[in-house]
C-alpha cells in the first residue's frame, strides 16, 4: 500500500509538470471569481460558460470559481436554479477576480425554465455524486407536512431508505453507519427526529446537499460508503427576511438577514408536538405518553474584509418520548462549527473549521425495584484546515489535514430508590484520528482529464481502558477471557493507519459526453453497534480496537455521462464493484447494551457489492424531473474459527442491504403559472430476511424454525407520492405558499419487517407488519416576508 | 421496554399486519426435542415432536422412541412414553417419563446427557453439569394489568391481575442464570343453572357442577442472569403474571420453581423468549436460526431443535384467596357445567384444603 501511494504521489507531480508545460509559450491569466444572489448569498453549483471554447466550470462550495485561459476576449454565460441567466464580456488582458450576480427569476408559465441544474457535470472527473437544491427539494411530495433531505437522498440511484419510521438509509451495499452525515461541516451522530419522520435539516434554512457515492476526493473520509455534504444558507445581505410555517404536528419559524453590513445571522426554531393527539386515544398507555422535539439553528457570518470571513453555525435539538408509567427516553444533539474562510490571492485560498458534535442519550427507568437512570453519548471535535490553490494551469489543487478527538460514552447505568440494579460504568472509549490529503485535479487537455489523491489517516484507540484476552481455540465468550491488559489513561492501545489512494479520470467523447472512471479507498474507525435493522437511539457508537478492526473499502467504478447542450436532457451510466473488509454482524441474541466484552458478541468478514445504475433527467419544460434505476448485489461472508463464529457455513449469504432492484420516478408539471402537480415513485426489492423451512410446538408455544441468515426475501417495497403546490401572490412582498401533499397514495402496505407467528383459530403463518399501510395526507402553509 | 413503543408508533402512522406469501421457501422436517432433568423429580420429562412444514397444520408427536438420561457418574435412567394424555392442551402428548419416576433426580454437579433413538436415527445431547439451586426468599404479589391471551382463545387483551415477584439473594463469586417453571392449582367456580342450550337458544339450566379444580404446568421462557445484580439480594423481581380472571376466582395453589440454568441453557431460552416476543418492530434484532444442544452423531448436518436442560430446582409454594385480594374483581362467568372447562375436574386435589 505505501508503494501504491508513493506511485500516485510520483505520477501526481509528473502530471502537475506536464499539465505545466503542455500549455507552452501562450500568455495565461487567472479568471476567477465569486457568483452571488442579488442578496449577497452564494450560489455552490452556479454553471459558468466560457467561450469561445465552449468550456465548462461551477462554482465550489464557497461560490467560487477559478480557471486559468490563454488571454483574449470572452463571453461569460452563468446560470444558477430559479435565477436569471447572465451574460458578461470579459476581456482577458491581466489576473482578473470578478463578482458575477444573478437576479431571481420572476417565474412564468412561456419561460423555458431551468428547474435543476444537471446533476452530472460531464466536463469534470466527478462522478458518482448528486447536488440537490432546496429550490427542488421542496418540490417533491412531503410527509406530515414537511419535505425531508434524508427522504429525498432514497430517491437517487444507489440509495435505500431503511424504512418508514427509521431515520437511515443505505448507498451502494453499505450499512447506515458508513454514510458520513455533515450539517455544515459537523458529523451527526443520529439524524432523525420522532422515529425519522423529522430529520435534523430544518428545511426553511437548506441551502442544498451533495450526495458523494463514488470518485470521492481525497478531501472527504471517515466514512466508507457515502458522504451526505448539507450546506445551510448563510444568511442575505440586504433585508431580514422572515419565514413561518405550520402543520397539525409541528411549527417552525426562521429569520435571515443582515444585522450590520457585515454581519448577517440565520435564526431557525422547530417544534413538533403530536402529544395532543395521543391524549385523544382511548388507551391509558397512549393517553399517558408524549412525544415531542425541538430544535434551534443559529449562524452568523461575519465577513470581515474581502479576503476574510468567519462563520459561526450552531444546532441544537432535543427530543423526549415518555412510555407511561416506566421508562423515558431522551436524546440531544448539540453541533457548531466556527470556519474562517480566506483568501490569500485570487489563487490561493482556505478554511479553517473547528467542529464539535454533542450526541447524550437518556433512558430513565422508574418501575419500582428497577429505577436507573441510563446515559450514553458521543463527543465529538475537530480541527481542520483545507487549501484551494489554482495556480498551476490547469490544474485544481486541494490539500488540508486535521485532528479529531472522539470521547464516546457506552453506558453508565445509575440505580436509585428500591433499585436492585448495581451501578455500572462502562469505561470512555477515547480516540484520537489524524488525517492529510493532496488532491490535484488536472486537464491534461480538453478531452482529458485527471483527479489523483492519496489521504493518509492515523487512528489511535487511547486508554484508560482494560482489554480482555481470550482463550485461543475457543469462541470468545465472557467466560473465555484469560487476562485482563490495563491501559492507563493518555495512553495509546491501539494504532491503526493507513494511505486512502483516490483517482478518477475523465475522457471526453464529445462535447455533450464523456466517459469516467475512478477508484478509491476508503477507512472508517467508527461503527455503531446495532443489531436492528435501523438506527435507534439507544445504539452505541463504538471506535477501533484490538478487536474491531477499522473497516476499509476498495471501490472501482465506470460511468458515461452525457448532458445535451441546452441541459435539457442528461444520462448517466454507472457502473460499480466494491470489496468491503472488516465488516461486523453479530452472534445470534448478542447483548450490546452494557456489555463490557462486546467484542465476544461480534463478528467479523468481509463484503463484497456491486451494481449498475442509470439516470435520465428532464430540466427543462413544463414537465421535468427523472428516472433512475439501479441493479446492485450486497453480499457478506462470515467465516470465524468456530461455528459459532460463522454465519451461514462461511458461505456468502446477502447483507441486510441487499437490495437488488431499485427505481426512482420523479416528475414535477408546472399546471399553471402558480401551481404545480409533482409526484414520486419508488420501488424496490424487499429486504433479506432469514428464512422459515418449518414450525414447531415448543413449551406450547408455536415458533418458527430459521434456516441460516437472510436466505429469503420480504415483499417488494414500492410507493407513490403526489404533492400538489400553490404560491400565493407569487413575487409581492409577502408571499404564501401551500402544499397538499398524499404519502402512499395507493394505500400499499409496505413490509417493514416479516414474523411468523400463530394466532389462535388459524394455522402458523408468515406476517409482514407494515409501519405506514394507508395514505397520509398533509396540508402546510408557509409565509415568507 | 423499546418494543412497547412500537405499537403506539404503529397506530400513530395508521400501521398494520398482514399475512405473508411464504412464496418459495424450501420446506422440511426436523426433530424437536424439549427435556428437563432436575433434582425434582416431578419435573423430570422428555417430550419429542416434529416441525412441520407450513403448509400441515397439525402437530405430529412421535410415540415409540428410545429415550435415557446418562451421567458421566454412572448413572442412566430410561425413561418411557406417557400416553396421549388426552387433551390437547395438557401438555403431555409425545411426554415421556422416567420409568422409576421416584429414583430419577439429578444430583448437583453431577453431569447428564439425554439419548434419543427415534425412526432409527441416533441423537445425544452435549453433556450438561447441573449447578446448585439459589433459594427463594419470598415470593408476593401486586396488582397489575397486562395483556394476557387464555389458552384456546383467540383473543388477546389487557386483564388485571397479579404480578408474581420473588425476592432472592445473589451468590456473590459466580455467574448466575436462572428460570422459573410453575405448577399451579385453582377452583373455579361457574353458572351451570344459567345454561342456555346452542341448539334451541333456550334456557336448559344443568344440575351439575359449579365447583371444579384445575392442574397447569406454566411455562415461561424468561431468564436472567446476575451480570447487572452480581452478590445483590434480589427484590421484586417479576416471573409470571395470573389474571384475576379464572385463575384467582376461588383459591389458588401456585408452586414456583426456581431453576439455576448452565450458560448455554440461559442463552438458548433468551434467543427463545426473543423469537417469542419479536414483532418484526424496529427495536427487534432480526430473527435467526437458535442453535439448541441437541445433535445427530452420525450427520452433523442434520439439524435437531431443541434443548435438552438439566438443572437444579428450589420451590417455594404460596395460596392465594380471592377474598384476600384488595381489588375490585368481577366474579368469573361460565354459565355452564364447570367439567367443560378444558382440564377440569370435580375431584379435590390432596393437600387442597392445607
Amino acid at each position: 500500500m505505501h508503494r501504491f501511494a508513493i506511485s500516485l504521489t510520483l505520477l501526481l507531480i509528473i502530471c502537475l509538470l506536464c499539465s505545466g508545460s503542455a500549455i507552452g509559450q501562450e500568455r495565461h491569466y487567472e479568471l476567477s471569481g465569486t457568483v452571488t444572489s442579488q442578496s449577497g448569498e452564494t450560489l455552490p453549483g452556479a454553471y459558468i460558460l466560457i467561450n469561445p471554447g465552449n468550456r465548462t466550470i461551477s462554482a465550489d462550495d464557497r461560490g467560487r470559481f477559478s480557471v486559468s485561459l490563454p488571454a483574449g476576449e470572452y463571453t461569460l454565460q452563468y446560470q444558477y436554479l430559479g435565477m436569471e441567466q447572465g451574460v458578461q464580456q470579459v476581456d482577458l488582458r491581466r489576473n482578473m477576480n470578478l463578482r458575477l450576480q444573478m437576479k431571481v427569476k420572476a417565474t412564468g408559465l412561456r419561460q423555458v425554465e431551468i428547474i435543476a441544474r444537471p446533476s452530472t457535470d460531464v466536463n469534470s472527473t466527478n462522478m458518482g455524486s448528486t447536488y440537490m437544491d432546496v429550490k427542488l427539494l421542496t418540490k417533491m411530495p412531503a410527509l406530515l407536512g414537511e419535505v425531508d433531505v434524508i427522504r429525498s437522498v432514497s430517491s437517487l440511484p444507489g440509495v435505500v431508505n431503511a424504512g418508514e419510521g427509521t431515520g437511515g438509509f443505505y448507498v451502494r451495499g453499505g450499512s447506515a453507519d458508513q454514510n458520513l452525515v455533515l450539517l455544515d461541516d459537523v458529523p451527526v451522530f443520529n439524524s432523525a427526529h420522532l422515529f425519522g419522520f423529522f430529520s435534523v435539516y430544518n428545511p426553511d434554512i437548506l441551502k442544498s446537499y451533495t450526495l458523494h457515492r463514488s470518485g470521492i476526493s481525497a478531501k472527504y473520509g471517515g466514512r466508507i460508503s457515502s458522504i451526505l455534504d448539507v450546506k445551510l444558507e448563510e444568511g442575505n445581505t440586504e433585508r431580514m427576511r422572515f419565514k413561518a410555517g405550520i402543520s397539525p404536528v409541528s411549527a417552525k419559524f426562521s429569520m435571515e438577514g443582515p444585522v450590520t453590513q457585515k454581519l448577517s445571522i440565520v435564526i431557525a426554531g422547530r417544534a413538533a408536538y403530536p402529544t395532543y393527539l395521543l391524549k385523544m386515544f382511548n388507551s391509558d398507555n397512549i393517553k399517558n405518553s408524549s412525544a415531542d422535539f425541538y430544535d434551534v439553528n443559529v449562524k452568523a457570518k461575519y465577513r470581515v474584509n474581502e479576503n476574510n470571513s468567519l462563520t459561526l453555525s450552531t444546532y441544537y435539538s432535543a427530543d423526549n418520548f415518555k412510555f407511561p408509567y416506566d421508562t423515558t427516553y431522551n436524546w440531544t444533539n448539540a453541533l457548531g462549527s466556527l470556519k474562517w474562510d480566506h483568501q490569500f490571492n485570487s489563487n490561493l485560498s482556505s478554511t479553517v473549521t473547528l467542529a464539535k458534535s454533542v450526541y447524550d442519550n437518556n433512558v430513565e427507568g422508574i418501575a419500582i425495584g428497577e429505577e436507573f437512570n441510563l446515559n450514553s453519548g458521543i463527543d465529538f471535535e475537530q480541527a481542520k484546515v483545507d487549501f484551494w490553490y489554482t495556480g498551476v494551469n490547469n490544474n485544481t489543487m486541494e490539500f488540508g489535514g486535521g485532528v479529531s478527538n472522539y470521547t464516546i460514552e457506552p453506558g453508565k447505568l445509575e440505580p436509585y430508590g428500591t433499585s436492585s440494579l448495581n451501578p455500572r460504568i462502562l469505561q470512555r472509549d477515547n480516540g484520537v484520528e489524524y488525517h492529510a490529503y493532496v488532491n490535484d485535479e488536472i486537464r491534461l487537455s480538453p478531452k482529458l482529464s485527471v483527479s489523483l489523491g492519496v489521504r493518509y489517516s492515523n487512528f489511535s484507540k487511547i486508554g484508560p481502558t482494560d482489554v480482555y484476552l481470550y482463550e485461543n481455540g475457543r469462541p470468545r465468550s465472557e467466560t473465555s477471557i484469560t487476562d485482563t491488559l490495563v491501559y492507563e489513561d493518555g495512553k495509546k492501545v491501539q494504532t491503526y493507519q493507513g494511505f486512502e489512494p483516490r483517482a478518477a479520470i475523465k475522457y471526453s467523447l464529445n462535447e455533450h459526453s464523456s466517459i469516467k472512471a475512478s477508484y478509491s479507498r476508503s477507512r472508517q474507525y467508527i461503527q455503531l453497534v446495532s443489531n436492528t435493522a435501523a438506527i435507534t437511539p439507544v445504539d452505541v457508537w463504538k471506535l477501533s480496537n484490538r478487536y474491531l478492526r477499522p473497516q476499509v473499502a476498495d471501490q472501482w467504478s465506470v460511468g458515461y455521462f452525457r448532458v445535451e447542450q441546452d441541459n435539457s436532457y442528461e444520462f448517466s451510466w454507472e457502473v460499480y464493484y466494491k470489496l468491503l473488509h472488516n465488516q461486523l454482524d453479530y452472534k445470534d441474541g448478542a447483548v450490546l447494551v452494557l456489555n463490557p466484552a462486546l467484542e465476544a458478541d461480534l463478528l467479523h468478514g468481509d463484503g463484497v457489492a456491486y451494481g449498475s445504475e442509470w439516470m435520465v433527467k428532464k430540466n427543462k419544460g413544463r414537465l421535468n424531473g427523472w428516472l433512475s434505476l439501479t441493479y446492485s448485489r450486497a453480499l457478506r461472508k462470515i467465516a470465524g474459527d468456530t461455528p459459532q463464529e460463522t454465519i451461514n457455513n462461511g458461505d456468502w449469504y446477502p447483507a441486510d442491504y441487499d437490495r437488488p432492484l431499485n427505481l426512482n420516478l420523479f416528475a414535477n408539471y408546472q399546471l399553471w403559472p402558480k401551481w404545480t402537480f409533482s409526484s414520486n415513485f419508488t420501488y424496490t426489492s424487499g429486504r433479506p430476511m432469514a428464512s422459515s423451512d418449518s414450525w414447531y410446538r415448543y413449551y406450547g408455544h408455536i415458533f418458527a424454525n430459521y434456516t441460516g441468515r437472510n436466505q429469503a426475501r420480504m415483499p417488494d417495497y414500492h410507493r407513490l407520492d403526489v404533492a400538489l403546490n400553490y404560491d400565493f401572490n407569487q413575487g409581492k412582498k409577502v408571499e404564501y405558499t401551500g402544499s397538499i401533499s398524499v404519502y402512499n397514495l395507493y394505500s400499499r402496505r409496505n413490509a417493514y419487517s416479516a414474523f411468523f407467528r400463530h394466532y389462535y383459530g388459524s394455522p402458523v403463518q408468515g406476517y409482514k407488519l407494515a409501519v405506514i399501510g394507508v395514505p397520509i395526507p398533509s396540508v402546510n402553509l408557509n409565509v415568507k416576508f | 421496554m423499546l418494543k412497547r413503543i412500537f405499537p403506539l408508533l404503529l397506530l400513530l402512522t395508521f400501521g398494520c399486519i398482514d399475512p405473508l406469501n411464504m412464496g418459495k421457501m424450501k420446506q422440511q422436517k426436523h426433530l424437536a426435542v424439549e427435556g428437563s432433568f432436575t433434582n425434582m423429580p416431578e419435573l423430570n420429562y422428555v417430550r419429542l415432536s416434529y416441525a412441520q412444514p407450513y403448509d400441515y397444520p397439525y402437530n405430529e408427536f412421535i410415540t415409540d422412541a428410545e429415550v435415557y438420561v446418562t451421567s458421566s457418574e454412572g448413572e442412566r435412567y430410561n425413561f418411557v412414553y406417557g400416553g396421549d394424555g388426552g387433551d390437547f392442551y395438557a401438555n403431555t402428548a409425545g411426554s415421556y417419563f422416567p420409568e422409576f419416576p421416584l429414583d430419577a433426580a439429578a444430583q448437583i454437579g453431577h453431569t447428564y446427557t439425554l439419548h434419543v433413538v427415534a425412526n432409527g436415527r441416533t441423537y445425544q445431547s452435549t453433556p450438561a453439569t447441573v449447578k446448585a439451586p439459589i433459594p427463594i426468599d419470598s415470593v408476593h404479589f401486586e396488582v397489575d394489568e397486562q395483556v394476557f391471551s387464555f389458552k384456546g382463545y383467540q383473543e388477546r387483551k389487557k386483564w388485571p391481575g397479579y404480578r408474581v415477584l420473588v425476592n432472592y439473594q445473589d451468590p456473590e463469586h459466580e455467574k448466575n442464570f436462572l428460570r422459573w417453571t410453575f405448577a399451579s392449582q385453582y377452583e373455579v367456580s361457574t353458572q351451570p343453572e344459567e345454561y342456555i342450550s346452542p341448539s334451541s337458544g333456550l334456557p336448559a339450566p344443568k344440575s351439575c357442577c359449579s365447583r371444579c379444580f384445575l392442574s397447569e404446568k406454566l411455562d415461561r421462557f424468561r431468564v436472567v442472569n446476575d451480570r447487572l445484580v452480581n452478590g445483590k439480594k434480589v427484590i421484586n423481581q417479576e416471573v409470571l403474571f395470573l389474571p384475576f380472571e379464572r385463575y384467582l376466582g376461588v383459591k389458588h395453589k401456585l408452586k414456583v420453581y426456581q431453576h439455576s440454568l448452565t450458560e448455554e441453557a440461559y442463552n438458548f431460552f433468551r434467543i427463545m423468549e426473543q423469537q417469542k416476543e419479536a414483532k418484526g418492530t424496529v427495536f427487534d434484532p432480526p430473527p435467526a436460526e437458535v442453535k439448541g444442544n441437541m445433535f445427530n452423531p452420525n450427520d452433523a448436518a442434520e439439524q435437531v431443535i431443541g434443548f435438552f436442560d438439566a438443572s437444579a430446582v428450589a420451590t417455594r409454594e404460596v395460596v392465594i384467596l380471592r377474598k384476600d385480594i384488595d381489588y375490585p374483581v368481577a366474579p368469573f362467568r361460565w354459565p355452564d357445567d364447570c367439567r367443560e372447562i378444558p382440564g377440569a375436574s370435580k375431584e379435590i386435589p390432596a393437600d387442597w384444603l392445607k
